[in-house]
C-alpha cells in the first residue's frame, strides 16, 4: 500500500492551494480529484453548454449519469436527480474545481462578517453565530491569495473594507459602459461605486497574459488563461515541486482508521474503477461543501459511528449558498458593449447597516448575459413566450441592466446534507441527500436588497425597472458553505479555528465548508485564505515526519 | 459557411432516407412522426412566432429538438410523445379540429390554458399540461437561442436579431476605453440585423 505524508481529497479551490503549501514545504502529496483534468480546447464556449447553462451539459463535471443526488422537496418526497437537474446544487468536478469556470470576483469578506452573532443577535429558528476567527487573522492569507492566484482591482473608492496591508498587485480593467452608468449614478446618490476585485489579469502576470475581454467569461474556461484559477497557478506549482502526484478521475469513498480509531488513510476508486487504498498521516478534505460533508458522513466505523466529526450531528448542517436578489432596468439607449467579462462596478453600501436587517449584500452589475440567459428576465405583465416575448428581447436585449447581490443567509440548522440510505452512485457511494430550505429573514434581507438595486437604476436612467427575488428553497449550488461549522466548541461545530476536525486531529476540512456564515459575497477568496491559514498551521505542526498538533 | 450547409442538406437528406416516424406518414425527423411534427410546429411557433424575423420553426427548432431528444434530454423523450398527443386531443375536445389546423388566436388560446393548465384533465393522465408546456417553452428557447451548432438557430439568426455581434469578435486586442461623461452613453453603431 502507498503511503504519503498528506492527501488532499479535490484539486478545488481550497484543495489546490493546500496541496501546494504542504508540497512545497517537502511533504509527499496525493492530491486526488474526481474529475477531469480539462482544458479551455476540450470546452469550447457554447452557451448551452456551460457550468452557468447546462442545459445539454456542464463540461467542467461532474459526469451526468455516474452522479446522482438526492433532494427532498417540502413535502418530504425525495426524488433522484442528475446534475443537470433544478436542485442538483453543482459547482463542478475538475482540476480547479469552480475555479476553472468561475467569475472570477476575489471578495474578502468585512470584519463584520466573521461577527454576525455579536452583530446582530441570533434571528429565532437561526444557528446564525460568530467566527472562531477575526478578519485580522485571515488579513495576510487573503493577501497571499491577491498575490499568487493573482487579483485586479482598486479598492481605494470604498471605504468600507477592512484594513489591508497592501493594494491589490493589478489595477483594474477598463470600465465597461454599464460600469460608467451605474457608477456615476450611485455617486450621485452619495453611495460608494469601485471596480470589482477580479482574479483575472488585468496586465501581464505571473507569466500570464491579461483578458483579452471576450464574451464567454462565467461559466467557461479562459483560453489565454488571463483568469486565475488553482489550474493554473498553485496546481502547476505543487506538481513542480516533484513532491505532490496528482491523480484525477479518482473519487475518495471514505477516511480509514486504524486499530486505535486513528484516521490512517482513505479508500478511493480509480481512473479505471479499481478500488485504492492508501495511507497517510494528514488527511485534507477539500471537496466542497456538499461532497466534503458526504465524505465525512460516509467515513463510519466503530470509532465514529455516525461518521467522522459527527459526534454531535453537525456534519452536513446549515448548509447555505447565496441569495441572489436585486433588479433589472430597461434604457432607452444601448448599455451593451460586448466586453467581457462584464461585470464591473460594485457597491458594499449596503452589506450591512440596514436598519431593521440582519446583514445584506454586495451589489454588482451583472457578467455579460448571453442571450439564452436572458430569456426569463421580463417585466411584469410581459407574457414570458409569444410576439410579445419575442419583440421585447429584440427591442431590449442591448438595453437592459442587471444589479445584483448575494444576500448573505440566515443559517439554519435543518438546511442539511446527509447520506441517503438507499441511493448509490457508480462505485456503489452512499450519495448526498440534500433537505431543508432558507430562513425567512433570508428572504426579507434579499428584498431589501432588491429594492436598493431598483434605485439605483431608477437614477442611472432606466425607464422601467423589476425586482428579481428568489423563493425559499435550499440554497447551495455554486456559492455552497456550512456544513463542517468551524467554532471553539466540539458540540456546536465541527472543526476548530485551523479547520482540524474536532476528535480527529489529523482530519482536515479545508473549504467553503467551514465557514461559519457565508459573508455577503462570492466566497472564493476567503475559501483560499482559509486555505493557506490552514496550511500554515499543518506546517508548523508537521515534525518532518508526523503530525503533531491537537 | 458553404460548406457548413451542403454537409447540413446531406445530412438532412440521409435522414429523410432512413427515417419513417411511428405515425405511419414518412417523416423527415427521427423521432417525430409526420402527425407529432404538424402538432410541434404550429405549438412551435406560438412560443416564437414568425414577425419580421423567422421564429421557431423557420430556426428550424424542429431539428433541434428532435436531434436533443435522442441525447441531452432523453429523458423527456416519453412527455414530447404524451404531451403533443394530448394537446392534439385537447385541440379535438374544444375545437374538434387538429391542433395544427386552429387558426392561430385559437392556438394562442389553448396554448394560454395549457401554460395554466386548464385543459381537460382525462387527456393528459400524469402529465400536467403545465409542466409540459414549461419543458417545450425551455427547450424552444434553448434551441432558438442558443447556438446554431447544435442544430437550432439557423444562421444565427436569433442572435443577429437582438444584436449580438456575429461572428463574435475573438482576442479583441483593440482595447475599447470609453469616454467619459454624456458621450459614452450614446449608442453604439447601428445594430445588425438580418
Ligand atoms: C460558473 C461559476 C461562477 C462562479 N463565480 C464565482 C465568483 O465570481 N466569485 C467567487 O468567489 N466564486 C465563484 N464561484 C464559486 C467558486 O468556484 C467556489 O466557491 C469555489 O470553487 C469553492 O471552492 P471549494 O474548494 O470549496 O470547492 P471546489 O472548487 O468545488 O473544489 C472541490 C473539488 O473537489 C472534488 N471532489 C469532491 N469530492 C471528491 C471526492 N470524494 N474525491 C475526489 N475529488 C472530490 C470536486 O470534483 C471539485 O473539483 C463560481 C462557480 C461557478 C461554477
Ligand atoms: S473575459 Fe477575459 S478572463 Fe474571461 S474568458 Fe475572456 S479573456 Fe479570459
Amino acid at each position: 500500500m502507498t503511503t504519503y505524508d498528506a492527501v488532499v481529497v479535490g484539486a478545488g479551490a481550497g484543495g489546490g492551494i493546500v496541496a501546494k503549501e504542504l508540497a512545497a514545504a517537502g511533504l509527499h502529496v496525493l492530491l486526488l480529484e474526481r474529475g477531469k483534468a480539462v482544458t479551455p480546447a476540450d470546452c469550447r464556449k457554447d452557451d448551452l453548454r456551460n457550468q452557468r447553462t447546462s442545459a445539454l451539459g456542464a463540461p467542467f463535471g461532474p459526469d451526468e449519469n455516474q452522479n446522482p443526488r438526492v433532494i427532498v422537496d417540502g413535502n418530504g418526497n425525495s426524488k433522484v436527480i442528475r446534475v443537470r437537474d433544478g436542485g442538483y446544487n453543482n459547482n463542478a468536478a475538475c482540476v480547479g474545481g469552480g475555479t476553472q469556470s468561475y467569475g472570477a470576483m476575489a471578495w474578502r469578506f468585512l470584519p463584520k462578517d466573521f461577527r454576525m452573532k455579536e452583530t446582530y443577535g441570533v434571528p429565532e429558528g437561526s444557528t446564525l453565530d460568530d467566527w472562531p476567527i477575526t478578519y485580522d487573522d485571515l488579513e495576510p492569507f487573503y493577501q497571499m491569495a491577491e498575490e499568487e492566484v493573482g487579483v485586479s482591482g482598486d479598492m481605494t473608492p470604498d471605504p468600507f473594507h477592512g484594513p489591508r496591508k497592501k493594494p491589490l498587485p493589478m489595477p483594474p480593467l477598463p470600465p465597461t459602459k454599464e460600469h460608467l452608468l451605474i457608477e456615476s449614478a450611485a455617486r450621485r446618490m452619495g453611495l460608494h461605486p469601485f471596480p470589482i476585485p477580479m482574479l483575472r489579469n488585468s496586465v501581464p502576470y505571473n507569466g500570464r497574459p491579461p483578458c483579452m475581454r471576450c464574451r464567454w467569461c462565467v461559466g467557461f474556461a479562459c483560453e489565454v488563461n488571463a483568469k486565475g484559477g488553482t489550474q493554473n497557478t498553485v496546481i502547476p506549482a505543487a506538481l513542480k515541486t516533484g513532491n505532490c502526484h496528482l491523480e484525477t478521475e479518482a473519487i475518495a469513498s471514505e477516511i480509514t482508521v486504524d486499530a486505535s480509531g486513528r484516521p490512517n488513510g482513505l479508500i478511493y476508486f480509480d481512473g479505471n474503477d479499481r478500488r485504492q487504498q492508501v495511507r497517510a498521516e494528514l488527511l485534507v478534505v477539500s471537496g466542497a461543501a456538499i461532497e466534503s460533508a458526504r465524505l465525512l458522513l460516509n467515513s463510519r466505523s466503530r470509532f465514529f459511528p455516525e461518521g467522522i466529526g459527527n459526534r454531535f450531528d453537525w456534519v452536513g448542517r446549515n448548509l447555505q449558498g447565496h441569495t441572489y436578489s436585486g433588479a433589472t432596468g430597461l434604457f432607452d439607449f444601448d448599455t451593451y458593449d460586448d466586453l467581457g467579462p462584464g461585470a464591473s462596478v460594485a457597491l458594499c453600501d449596503y452589506n450591512h447597516g440596514n436598519p431593521g436587517l440582519a446583514g445584506g449584500a454586495l451589489l454588482c452589475n451583472e457578467f455579460i448575459r448571453l442571450p439564452i440567459q436572458a430569456i426569463n428576465d421580463f417585466p411584469p405583465g410581459v407574457r414570458g413566450w409569444g410576439r410579445e416575448h419575442k419583440k421585447f428581447l429584440r427591442d431590449y436585449y442591448r438595453r437592459t441592466v442587471g444589479l445584483r447581490g448575494p444576500t448573505q443567509e440566515i443559517p439554519v440548522f435543518d438546511a442539511r446534507v446527509q447520506v441517503d440510505p438507499h441511493v448509490k452512485d457508480h462505485w456503489g457511494i452512499p450519495v448526498p441527500r440534500m433537505s431543508g430550505g432558507k430562513h425567512p429573514h433570508t428572504l426579507e434581507i434579499a428584498t431589501a436588497m432588491a429594492r436598493k438595486a431598483e434605485l439605483i437604476l431608477k437614477e442611472a436612467g432606466a425607464t422601467r425597472t423589476w425586482l428579481n427575488i428568489p423563493g425559499q428553497g435550499l440554497s447551495g449550488g455554486q456559492h455552497q458553505a456550512g456544513t463542517c461549522r468551524m467554532g471553539d466548541d466540539p458540540q456546536s461545530s465541527v472543526v476548530n479555528r485551523y479547520c482540524q476536525v474536532h476528535g480527529a486531529e489529523n482530519v482536515f476540512v479545508v473549504d467553503g465548508s467551514v465557514h461559519v456564515t457565508n459573508g455577503g459575497f462570492n466566497p472564493v477568496l476567503t475559501i483560499m485564505a482559509i486555505a493557506y491559514w490552514a496550511s500554515d498551521y499543518m506546517k508548523r505542526e508537521w515534525n518532518g515526519t508526523r503530525f503533531r498538533g491537537a | 459557411m458553404k460548406r457548413r450547409t451542403l454537409l447540413q442538406s446531406a445530412l438532412s437528406a440521409a435522414v429523410l432516407a432512413t427515417s419513417a416516424g411511428c405515425g405511419g406518414a414518412r417523416s423527415q425527423y427521427r423521432l417525430f412522426s409526420a402527425t407529432e411534427a404538424d402538432t410541434l410546429a404550429a405549438l412551435l411557433n406560438q412560443i416564437i412566432p414568425d414577425d419580421e424575423t423567422p421564429g421557431a420553426v423557420g430556426a428550424n427548432v424542429i431539428r433541434f429538438l428532435d436531434r436533443h431528444l435522442a441525447r441531452a434530454y432523453v429523458g423527456h423523450r416519453a412527455a414530447y410523445r404524451k404531451g403533443l398527443q394530448a394537446l392534439e386531443d385537447s385541440a379535438h375536445a374544444v375545437y374538434q379540429r387538429s391542433f395544427s389546423a386552429l387558426r392561430f388566436e385559437e392556438q394562442e388560446a389553448l396554448v394560454e390554458r395549457m401554460e395554466k393548465g386548464d385543459l381537460p384533465a382525462e387527456l393528459w393522465g400524469d402529465l400536467p399540461p403545465r409542466e409540459f408546456f414549461r419543458t417545450v417553452r425551455t427547450h424552444s428557447m434553448q434551441g432558438y437561442y442558443g447556438d446554431p451548432r447544435h442544430g437550432g438557430n439557423q444562421d444565427a439568426l436569433s442572435w443577429r436579431a437582438l444584436g449580438v455581434p456575429h461572428p463574435p469578435v475573438r482576442g479583441r486586442d483593440d482595447y475599447y476605453f470609453p469616454k467619459q461623461g454624456a458621450a459614452a452613453m450614446q449608442p453604439l453603431a447601428d445594430r445588425q440585423r438580418p
